[in-house]
């Protein structure tokens, strides 16, 4: 006979996740969690006891019928909550917490007992360290882990609440690491479960006997253990312990399944030859409908070309009559005309071939001409900066100290050439002693009494002046440069006077520009004649009379004093009242400065009038307001290998743009690399052109545009399979070229990451558009082509805008139509080859300068390619002014 | 075996920004991380908007037909401003493994969440934090322009995270599996109060009062600061929601001041938990705060 205790049940167990044991559940999953308790319950008489991932609380309830005290830790709040009150009792407690930061005091349990839980996380060191912590020096850990050997094999069944499942080597080496002391079990789960040491001190044999199938099976220890279970201690271990955990409930249960079993098979058996011969009948009945199917797919790809060739011949036989009709028209009116016409021709080639000879003579007239402008704006430019520096140090020197105090010297000294020694010390005396001393005395005070009036004034801003001479270093005394050096060489003191455009007026009024004697701020304080004149563009002294009619001191004091916090209006073209309404953030600042200093750059308008306008030229460049466009859109993807999911997300997009754009317009495709799936192509039904192989991007764009326009399309849009339409994306697009009467070539927003090159922000007109997302229309393909194939990829889209500049076209991003493209993470080791040798292409035709090119040389031995070799490529004639070398890829200014 | 689910929540608070949420939905559209749920939740809609918004998620489904979206209202009067609501509203809904938040006008990088969830699994973190640069927009009205971009938001990790929020709301990733339920949730106390502000739309720092519990709490990770997850549209109509320098009026100053204060207090009442002090090679100290934290560490 042995100990006989409560089994602890819940009156109502939770209810199993798959992520704790709880007491709903029986069987294999019971008996092995059972087991490990009732192994630890023993274990833990009489001490103090934690139980870490204490889950619904039956274990720990069985630890406290032996512990002297047992608290049990848990992450998940219900099965806290729950713990707490199916198992309250003296001594057993459940706290909310986690195993990786347990809610206890240092050594203050003399047992850690943890059943799987350390799978459930990564932080294995930090959970031994918490458990180590919180044990006493003499303490014991209890703690099990299933081998990931035996528990999750390759390719079987994993346990999705496992993070990180260790083998047994590892959990051993775990334990190893952090205890003097470790004495590893295996456990195996039967009808109950066994639970046996690896290694005993005494000497000690475990036999386990096994049935497998007809034999029986004989090991020493525990073969095919699910779990590895271990006490570990810095003291020795004193329990040695195997143990079993037996339930006789469904003892019997087996051999009555293994009855049933060999009924079931015995009726299987009899049914057999009838199962075999249903099952040759269903592989004949198979092997027909493979063949039915076979001849249904060949009839449906037949029809489905059939379809396709009368659909094409249809639109042919259309077009041609349409050309019939038409070139008859055509025929009976020109036939009148035809000898008129053909004697014009004969001038206009003569006069054809004379331009070229004028046009090539023109040319290199200004290529020559270009080259010595180039030269002497050059040599200009050395000139002046050499100028500048000079002037720079001389002004530097004229302004220095030793050179004003040594001023009378010199003068006295250039009026005694010829004079003796003593002549000339007296000389230098009696100028220091009468006129020197005085002079500096006079310049002095006139520098105070400047200095006085401007601050007193309150026209010298300290953050503006710092603006104006940003290379002045740190500390500098920055009113006193102003002083002393900033206002002869034109610098602004205050955002409202700006020093050229006060000169200007006082040129206009017949006052001297130059100003000898002072410097204009301090003439304009100084008052009289130069009040009427204006000391900003945007501060009109007539105007803001006209508001204060008896106004008789500085006008700009007045209206910086009194007159912007009344509301009065500095200048017809700044609408003071309505700006700061506009933009309350700028506070009590005044309006006008802070148009100045922050409006201007942040694209703000000084009027409702220019706001209005700058709407309405935006909305008329975006053909907001016009009626939906009636355009036929052709939308060509050229795939090379493209997934099904992302090809599938283009079309899938293409279909919504295009329903939004009014529905009028198809969708075609060519295949360079293998074939599109054949799901998408049944699904979405675009007009599918033959392969010809890999040609290039814009190669097979062109096969796809000659289709589109032959077909009808108005607008066709080159689009990249691996990007997708915003539904609005393609209306857009069609309102922005109808806006622009089919003349400019219009990129769509690739997004998220925008391109970095500049755009204008009212015309949206850009210097060359991707084809990422590029809308050509009809009368810019017939009057320029389509893509150069000498471009096997990359740059022929900004060859094809510079080409379309060149012969009058716009080209133009449209903001509002987004197609989302990543370009992040690329690897440049795919792209480089093709955007380099582009690159090179690009500017042997467009006439690179030599830097371009040397960096593209660059980078090839950078990379480490060879120099490609590149096709036959003509020189531009037209246009080539038209380039933008001088930021390498980007071939544009940029905005960031 | 197939990801673990990604729930994003997308906070909207007027239907009249529709252009921007389109924006802010195309971009999760092209994430590369799948599977994803979007729950975009709404402040107080009504049916007519509901109805438009829905229409706009219907047509976008059609795009892309495999993700999830769904729309949740946030119906209760109360608080006036539901910035927090909102998300806990989205808290609610998530299902997922891992959790990502967005307000309408906010734009994601194509690959942030896969680059953020890679994090959290090679490191163990609760949070993962990538880099969001600034983007300078021109309104007008329907129109958005790109001005340009700046890298406003920099910091070198935990601390410098501690002392300032320079991780908009859209730079993590939450593995929910790491983080108590209980914490997971804006505290709606965070609302700016209705009878002292000029703005009753308006909260402060409600996602900074999260960032700071959760990062002195649980392990966090910064590896992938440098990379860009996300941009941030400052626009020049003023109606961003956080502040941006030179578009602030004394009054909407004036709240940020009180914000701070009330910042401060948390710092000063909230613990650094031994894991995290562990992670910053520290000593642990039961008692540290996140005050003491900052000021035992040099900038």
């Amino acid at each position: 006979m042995g100990e006989i205790f409560t089994n602890e049940r819940p009156d109502q167990p939770l209810p199993f996740s798959g992520e704790r044991m709880t007491s709903a559940m029986a069987g294999q999953i019971e008996y092995e969690h059972l087991h490990r308790y009732l192994f630890a319950r023993d274990l833990c008489r009489g001490l103090d006891v934690l139980d870490v991932a204490s889950g619904e609380g039956y274990g720990t309830a069985l630890l406290s019928q032996t512990a002297r005290r047992v608290v049990g830790v848990e992450i998940d709040r219900a099965s806290v909550d729950h713990a707490s009150r199916a198992y309250a009792r003296p001594g057993l407690s459940f706290l909310l917490g986690d195993a990786r930061a347990i809610p206890l005091a240092d050594a203050s349990v003399d047992m850690v007992v943890s059943f799987e839980t350390l799978e459930h996380f990564l932080e294995h060191a930090v959970f031994l360290a918490e458990i180590r912590r919180v044990l006493r020096a003499d303490g014991q850990l209890v703690i099990s882990s299933p081998d990931r050997d035996v528990y999750s094999p390759l390719g079987g069944r994993v346990n999705p609440f496992h993070v990180h499942e260790l083998s047994r080597a590892e959990f051993a080496r775990l334990l190893a690491g952090q205890f003097a002391h470790v004495a590893l079990y295996s456990q195996r789960p039967m009808i109950g479960s066994a639970l046996v040491p690896d290694t005993s001190p005494r000497p000690h044999r475990s036999l386990t006997f096994e049935k497998r199938g007809e034999h029986l099976e004989m090991s020493s220890g525990l073969p095919r253990a699910l779990y590895a279970v271990a006490i570990a201690s810095d003291v020795p271990i004193a329990a040695d312990i195997s143990s079993v955990y037996v339930d006789t409930s469904n003892v019997d249960l087996p051999y009555a399944l293994s009855q049933q079993l060999d009924q079931a098979r015995a009726e299987a058996e009899q049914l057999r030859p009838a199962l075999a011969t249903q099952q040759s009948e269903a592989a004949q009945m198979q092997a027909e409908l493979q063949g039915v199917r076979a001849e249904r797919d060949v009839a449906a790809h037949a029809l489905l070309q059939v379809q396709q060739r009368l659909t094409t011949t249809r639109a042919a036989a259309d077009a041609a009559e349409h050309a019939l009709f038409a070139a008859a028209a055509e025929r009976r009116a020109l036939s009148g005309t035809f000898a008129t016409a053909q004697a014009e021709l004969a001038m206009a080639q003569s006069e054809t071939v004379r331009l070229h000879q004028s046009l090539a003579e023109q040319a290199g007239t200004i290529t020559a001409g270009q080259h010595a402008l180039h030269t002497a704006t050059a040599e200009w430019h050395a000139h002046r900066d050499a100028h500048n520096r000079l002037l720079h140090i001389v002004r530097t020197m004229e302004a220095s100290k030793s050179w004003r105090l040594t001023s009378p010297l010199r003068d006295v000294l250039r009026g005694a050439r010829g004079e003796s020694l003593p002549a000339k010390a007296a000389r230098v005396m009696w100028w220091t002693a009468t006129l020197q001393l005085p002079h500096h005395a006079k310049h002095f005070i006139k520098l105070r009494r400047e200095a006085r009036m401007i601050l007193a004034a309150g026209l010298f801003d300290y953050a503006w002046y710092a603006r104006q001479a940003p290379a002045l270093p740190p500390g500098t005394d920055l009113f006193g440069h102003y002083l002393r050096q900033g206002r002869y060489a034109g610098l602004g003191p205050h955002p409202l006077f700006d020093p050229d455009y006060f000169r200007a007026q006082l040129a206009a009024q017949g006052v001297s520009p130059m100003l000898p004697a002072t410097e204009p701020l301090a003439h304009y304080l100084r008052g009289g004649a130069a009040l009427a004149a204006d000391p900003h563009p945007l501060f009109s002294v007539a105007h803001y009379r006209s508001q204060y009619k008896s106004l008789s001191g500085n006008p700009l004091l007045h209206y910086l004093r009194t007159g912007a916090a009344e509301g009065a209006s500095p200048h017809p073209d700044f609408d003071g009242a309505w700006y700061a309404r506009t933009h309350p953030e700028i506070g009590t600042t005044n309006p006008l400065i802070h148009y100045i200093t922050e409006g201007m750059a942040r694209g703000y308008e000084p009027t409702p009038a220019k706001l209005q306008a700058r709407t309405r030229l935006r909305r008329q460049a975006l053909g907001l307001d016009l009626p939906n466009p009636a355009l036929s859109l052709a939308v060509g993807i050229v795939t090379f290998n493209a997934g099904d999911a992302e090809l599938g997300r283009c079309l899938s997009s293409a279909h919504v743009a295009l329903q939004r754009a009014g529905g009028a317009g198809a969708v075609s495709m060519i295949d360079n690399g293998g074939p599109s799936g054949a799901a998408l192509v049944q699904r979405f039904a675009p007009i599918l052109l033959p392969t010809r192989g890999n040609i290039g991007f814009g190669a097979a764009h062109n096969v796809l545009m000659a289709d589109a326009f032959a077909r009808g399309a108005d607008l066709y849009v080159a689009t990249n399979p691996d990007g997708f339409f915003a539904p609005g994306c393609l209306d857009h697009l069609a309102r922005m070229s109808v806006a622009a009467q089919g003349r400019a070539l219009i990129e769509a927003l690739q997004f998220p990451d925008e391109h970095a090159k500049i755009y204008d922000m009212l015309d949206f007109e850009t210097p060359w558009a991707s084809g990422a997302c590029l809308a050509i229309p009809r009368q810019l393909y017939e009057a320029v082509g389509g893509f150069d194939e000498a471009f096997f990829m990359y740059c022929e889209d900004v060859d094809l805008s510079w080409r379309a500049r060149a012969a009058g076209f716009a080209v133009k991003t449209c903001p509002m139509a987004l197609f989302y493209h990543s370009v992040a993470d690329r690897d440049p080791a795919a792209i480089d080859p093709h955007l380099l040798k582009s690159g090179l292409i690009l500017g042997k035709k467009w006439r690179a300068p030599a830097a371009f090119m040397d960096g593209i040389a660059a980078r090839l031995d950078t990379i480490g390619l060879p120099r490609p070799a590149l096709p036959h490529i003509a020189p531009v004639t037209v246009g080539i002014t038209i380039p933008d070398f001088s930021h390498m890829f980007h071939f544009a200014p940029v905005r960031w | 075996m197939a990801n673990p689910l990604l729930d994003i929540i997308v906070r909207v608070h007027a239907i009249s920004r529709l252009p921007e949420l389109e924006r802010c939905l195309l971009s999760l559209i092209g994430q590369s991380y799948r599977p994803i749920a979007i729950h975009i939740v709404t402040q107080r809609f009504d049916t007519a908007e509901i109805s438009t918004l829905q229409a706009l998620v219907d047509t976008l489904a059609q795009v892309e037909p495999d993700i999830a979206m769904t729309v949740l209202d946030y119906e209760h009067p109360a608080p006036a401003d539901a910035r927090s609501a909102l998300v806990n509203l989205g808290f609610s809904a998530a299902q997922g493994r891992y959790v990502a938040l967005l307000d309408y006008d906010d734009v994601t990088a194509p690959h942030g969440y896969a680059r953020l969830i890679a994090d959290l699994h090679a490191t163990g973190a609760a949070i993962s934090f990538g880099k969001v640069l600034a983007a300078r927009l021109v309104v007008d009205g329907p129109i958005l322009i790109l001005r340009t971009r700046e890298d406003l938001y920099r910091g070198a990790g935990l601390i410098s995270l501690l002392r300032e929020n320079f991780c908009p709301i859209h730079s993590f990733v939450i593995d929910r599996t790491r983080i108590d339920p209980a914490a997971l949730h804006f505290d709606p106390q965070r609302s700016v109060d209705p009878q002292r502000s000029v703005d009753p739309q308006r909260s402060v720092d409600e996602d900074y009062d999260f960032l700071i519990r959760t990062c002195a709490e649980y392990p966090s990770s910064f590896a992938e600061k440098e990379y860009v997850v996300g941009y941030y549209g400052l626009k020049d109509d003023g109606s961003n929601t956080v502040m941006t320098p030179g578009q602030e009026t004394e009054a909407r100053w004036a709240e940020w001041r009180l914000s701070a204060q009330k910042i401060e207090a948390l710092r000063a009442t909230t613990r650094v938990s031994l894991r995290v002090q562990r992670q910053l090679g520290r000593t642990p100290d039961p008692e540290l705060t996140v005050t003491r934290l900052l000021q035992e560490t040099p900038p």
